[in-house]
Parts: structure tokens; sequence; C-alpha cells
């Protein structure tokens, strides 16, 4: 008789047992999706900066070029070079096409200011001055907000690819999302003829 | 017969157990590469390289301070020997996020950072100054003392930047507001810790005598993963406030 009756309230105990562990393991499937959406608008978000930042300097570049164009007209080759570039950035589609555009832009834009050196009025120019800074502080930010958006990136596709969020990333569609870099060999070295 | 029963359970606990305790891992941050020293007790002047003088410690100090009490901007001003290979850019970005400089809610930090031996100078601005201390404005500041430093006149020149930069913020900015990261992770561990913790009684004394170091020993790690980012308090009445950068501001060389 004692012994029914432990038994019954072990039945109930079981039972019990079963219910908290589905509660914990629904806890567990909430928290991590909740985790995986809020991890997916991070990495909008800090793409976001990126094409903001990327925007700001296209705008900045036919100032510039027609400011350094007063002073070294002849330099037609970077000018063409920083042009295509620019148009090539603004076209791009993928990340990785947007990556190596933005590199390619970089370069050429170093080119343009590495010319400045040249022409001691340009460089005491305030307004050549004013932009080069904007220049180079919208490179920086380019660069800081590349970075980040790649933290995010790694953080988020290890997430989606661990244990348990993996089962929720299948379930839901989180996809793996493209780093800020351009694909192996896509970047362009231009030729330096001196 | 009842301990028997039992036994079978508690596989499924140490599973649990362990995979929440692998869960914990992923959220640890990533460590970077530079180090950066941690912030002095007076956090608005931090003389590392040891190049200025007191009298203009005491200036910038006074100033800061008195600023941040009437809800101004941080300004805060370092030294450094060398940048370690680093970029200045990249450096005084590190050091202005890892301090927290400027407040969470308008983002109002300044970091005036000097690299002696670089000879580098920057001026990082928090994302809620970038419209009233714009690249330009800072490129200026920074050409316009660049005398100064060149002579190694590091002293003069960095309170020359310094009030350059104090008398510009003299106008008001445009401000910014980001949203907070919420706790979403720790509550729910928490919740579950004390679930399994309510799990570990619900067998009566019996279970609780068999499973107690095991039922106990869970809760160690969550909170020392939890916890571990956490930033030890200043111990000053000043210190930084989580402002956000996103590389603002311009260096120069002299």
């Amino acid at each position: 008789m004692a012994e029914r009756k432990s038994g019954m309230s072990s039945g109930l105990k079981i039972l019990l047992v079963v219910l908290a562990v589905i509660a914990v393991f629904a806890i567990i499937f909430i928290s991590s999706y909740n985790g995986l959406v809020r991890q997916e608008e991070a990495v909008d978000t800090a793409y976001s900066d990126i094409s903001v930042q990327l925007q700001r300097r296209n705008d900045l570049i036919p100032n510039l070029v027609s400011t350094v164009q007063g002073y070294a007209a002849h330099e037609t080759q970077v000018f063409a070079d920083v042009t295509d570039a620019r148009a090539k950035l603004m076209e791009s589609g993928s990340i990785a096409d947007t990556a190596a555009a933005d590199q390619e832009l970089t370069s050429s834009l170093n080119r343009l200011l590495a010319i400045a050196e040249a022409y001691p009025e340009l460089k005491a120019n305030e307004n050549f001055l004013s932009l080069q800074d904007q220049l180079e502080g919208t490179e920086n930010r380019i660069s800081t907000a590349r970075r980040d958006y790649n933290q995010v990136v790694k953080t988020y596709n290890s997430k989606i690819r661990s244990f348990p969020s993996n089962m929720l990333a299948g379930m839901f569609g989180f996809e793996k999302k493209q780093l800020f870099e351009a694909a192996e060999g896509a970047e362009a070295v231009p030729e330096v003829n001196f | 017969m009842n301990y028997s029963k039992i036994r079978r359970y508690r596989p499924g606990i140490w599973l649990l157990l362990i995979s929440l305790f692998t869960l914990s891992l992923f959220s640890l941050p990533v460590s970077a590469d530079v180090k950066v020293p941690n912030p002095s007790n007076e956090f608005f002047t931090n003389d590392f390289a040891g190049v200025l003088g007191s009298e203009v410690e005491n200036h910038i100090n006074q100033t800061s301070r008195q600023y941040q009490t009437e809800g101004g901007p941080q300004v805060v001003v370092a030294t450094i020997e060398s940048l370690e290979g680093t970029a200045i850019e990249d450096y005084s970005l590190k050091m202005a996020r890892e301090w927290g400089i400027g407040s969470k809610e308008e983002n109002n930090g300044i970091l005036i950072l000097l690299a002696v031996r670089d000879r580098s100078v920057r001026i990082e601005v928090g994302y809620g100054l970038e419209g009233v201390i714009t690249d330009s404005l800072s490129g200026r500041f920074i050409r316009e003392v660049t005398p100064q430093l060149s002579e190694d006149n590091y002293s003069e020149g960095i309170k020359a930047l310094y009030d350059l930069v104090i008398q510009e913020l003299e106008e008001p900015g445009t401000y910014q507001e980001t949203e907070g990261d919420s706790p979403i992770g720790l509550i729910s561990i928490i919740i579950i810790i004390i679930i399994i913790l309510l799990f570990g009684g619900f067998f009566g004394p019996r279970r609780r005598s068999r499973l107690g170091g095991g039922g106990y020993l869970g809760p160690g790690p969550f909170y020392g993963g939890g916890f571990s980012g956490g930033r030890g308090g200043s111990g000053g009445s000043f210190g930084g406030g989580g402002g956000s950068f996103g590389g603002g501001g311009a260096s120069g060389r002299f």
C-alpha cells in the first residue's frame, strides 16, 4: 500500500519534471530566437552605417576633384581613375563587389591626395585642406564601420551555427551574412607608371 | 527503487547544464589587438608620456570637471609614448570606446590624444558631437597647434588644442540617441537557474542530499560568464559614461 502511494506520487513527479523540462526548453528557444532577431538587426544597422559613410564620401569627391583640377589640371589619369572607381562603387550590387570597389576608390583617392604634395599652392588652400580633412575623416569612419560590421557578422554567423540557435536558424531562415571584404583577387591593383 | 529512477533523470540535467554553459561561452566578447591603458583617477588628464605641466593638467581637470558637472560634454586628454605600431586612428578609437568617454545618452565625448614618439596627434569626436566638432574643424585646430608641437612644446600645444575645442563646444551641438542593449539573455539564464534550483528542491530532502554538490555547482560558471565583461568601478567621482564613437575627428603629424 505504501509502495503504491509512492508510485502514484512519482508518476506525478515525472509529469511535473517533463513540464519543467519543456518550460526550460521553451525559455531557451524563445531567448535564443530573440537573440537571433536582435543580432540580425545589428548586422543590418552596421551595414547601413557603412552605406551612409560610402555615400558621404561619394558626395565629397566631385568637390575634391574639381579643387585639385584647379591646380593640377594635367593629372588626367588620376581624375579618371577616381571617377571610374566612384561610378563602379555606385553601381555595385553584392557586398563583395561593394567592398572591392571601395578598396579601389580608396587607393585612387590616396593617389589623388599624394599628387597634392607636389603642389604647394594647393596644399596651402584652405578649401582643399578642409576637403582633405573631411575625406580622411570619412575614410576613417568607413574603416571603423567596416570593422564593426565584420565583428557583428562574425558573431551572428557563429551564432546561427551553434546549438541551439542553429535549429532555429534553419527553421526560420536566418542565413549566413557576408563579410565586408573583397573576394580573393577581385581588387584591381593599378599599375603605376613613372 | 526510488533512487534508481532519479538516477535516470540526472544525465538529462547534466546535458542541460552543459548546453547552457556552452551557450554562455558564445556571448563572451572577442578581445582586440592593442592594449590600451586604463584611465587615470583624474580621468580628464592621462599624462602617460609625462609631458604636461601641472598647471596645464590642473586647468584641464578643472575645466572638464566643471563642464561635466554642468551637464556638458566630457573632454579627455591623453598623452602616450608610443602607439606600438598601431595607426593613431585605431588607437584613439579603442581608447575612447574602452574608457566610455561621454554620456551614453548624448555620446558627447571627446578625446585628445598625443603620441609623442610617433609625433602624431588626434582629436577623436563622439557621435553626438560630430556636428559641432566636424572633421575639417578638428583638422584646422590641429594645424593651428602643429607649430608648437613640432618644437616639442607639448604642454602648450595640448593646452591650446584643448582650449580651441572647449571654445567651440560653448555652442550647443546636435545630439543623437542610441538604444541600450537589453539584458534579455542574462534574465533568461537567471530564470533557468531559478528553475533548476527549484527542480533540485523538488524531490525532497533525500534527493537534495544526493544531488547537493551537483545541483549547486551549476550556477557557478554562469555567474562567472555573465559578469566577467563588467568593468570595475573607477573609484573617483568621474569616469566614462559609455559614449559611442564612430571614428569622427581628425589627426595630424607634427
